[in-house]
């Protein structure tokens, strides 16, 4: 949700600056795929093969995660990218050093109301949280708890999410990435056959 | 879809920026 709220908003903020959504699209980006990998082999993880299988699920993660991170420092001359290298390996660390999965505190499972028995179980230590890379973990016992998934925005709804220190990073960095790429032409590209975008006159005062 | 220059190339990139960007965050790896 915060992603995806994040890319909205870049995306309207570019439109609105004159930028071209079609510039995405001729964005060069090194490995792009691995992103749509990643997302699948976290599907597994979460709600596939990997569900009750630690086993499975934790290489899944950390493997993408990793991916992501290595396919970011292959990009890392494109806007926003550093930031979002930052965000990544600070949700990296705080999975790695608890085991593989991202450690969230009981009372902060409670503040966001996710008591549902069927995504906490018992909610004791170790249990994973259905539907999310997230493992409960007591915030005495989480190593760089700091980093951990201890934040929740508070919102209702579907808005109200948990997210970590490197997910603002992540919303940020992402962000960055929509709306310079929307208003500046960074594609060495040719230009493809001409639309009527391309075409349509922007007026001087975005120029 | 005429304002994305009636691109759907564009189209897949703002699918695979998000993906990319979903799959790094901690929690919820799903964005709805």
């Amino acid at each position: 949700v915060l992603i995806l709220s994040g890319v909205a908003l870049a995306l309207v903020a570019g439109f609105l600056l004159g930028g071209r959504p079609s510039r995405l699209g001729n964005a060069r980006v090194a490995w792009w795929w691995v992103g749509l990998a990643a997302f699948a082999a976290q599907m597994v993880a979460v709600y596939g093969a990997g569900r009750g299988d630690d086993g499975l699920a934790i290489p899944l993660i950390v493997g993408s995660h990793v991916a992501l991170v290595v396919v970011t420092l292959l990009n890392g001359h494109l806007p926003g990218a550093r930031v979002f290298l930052v965000g990544l390996v600070m949700n990296l660390a705080c999975m790695l050093s608890n085991g593989g999965l991202m450690p969230v505190a009981p009372e902060t499972l409670a503040m966001a109301g996710r008591v549902e028995a069927w995504k906490v179980g018992a909610g004791t230590a170790g249990t994973r949280v259905q539907g999310s890379k997230d493992v409960i973990l007591p915030t005495d016992q989480t190593r760089l708890a700091l980093l951990s998934d201890r934040y929740w925005t508070g919102l209702p709804g579907r808005l109200g999410v948990l997210f970590s220190l490197g997910d603002v990073l992540l919303v940020a960095g992402i962000s960055t990435f929509v709306l310079a790429t929307m208003t500046k032409d960074l594609s060495d590209a040719k230009p493809r056959e001409p639309s009527p975008a391309r075409l349509a006159v922007v007026p001087a005062v975005w120029e | 879809m005429r304002f994305l220059g009636n691109n759907w190339r564009c189209v897949a990139a703002i699918v695979s920026i998000i993906a990319f960007a979903i799959s790094g965050t901690a929690g919820d790896p799903t964005p709805w």
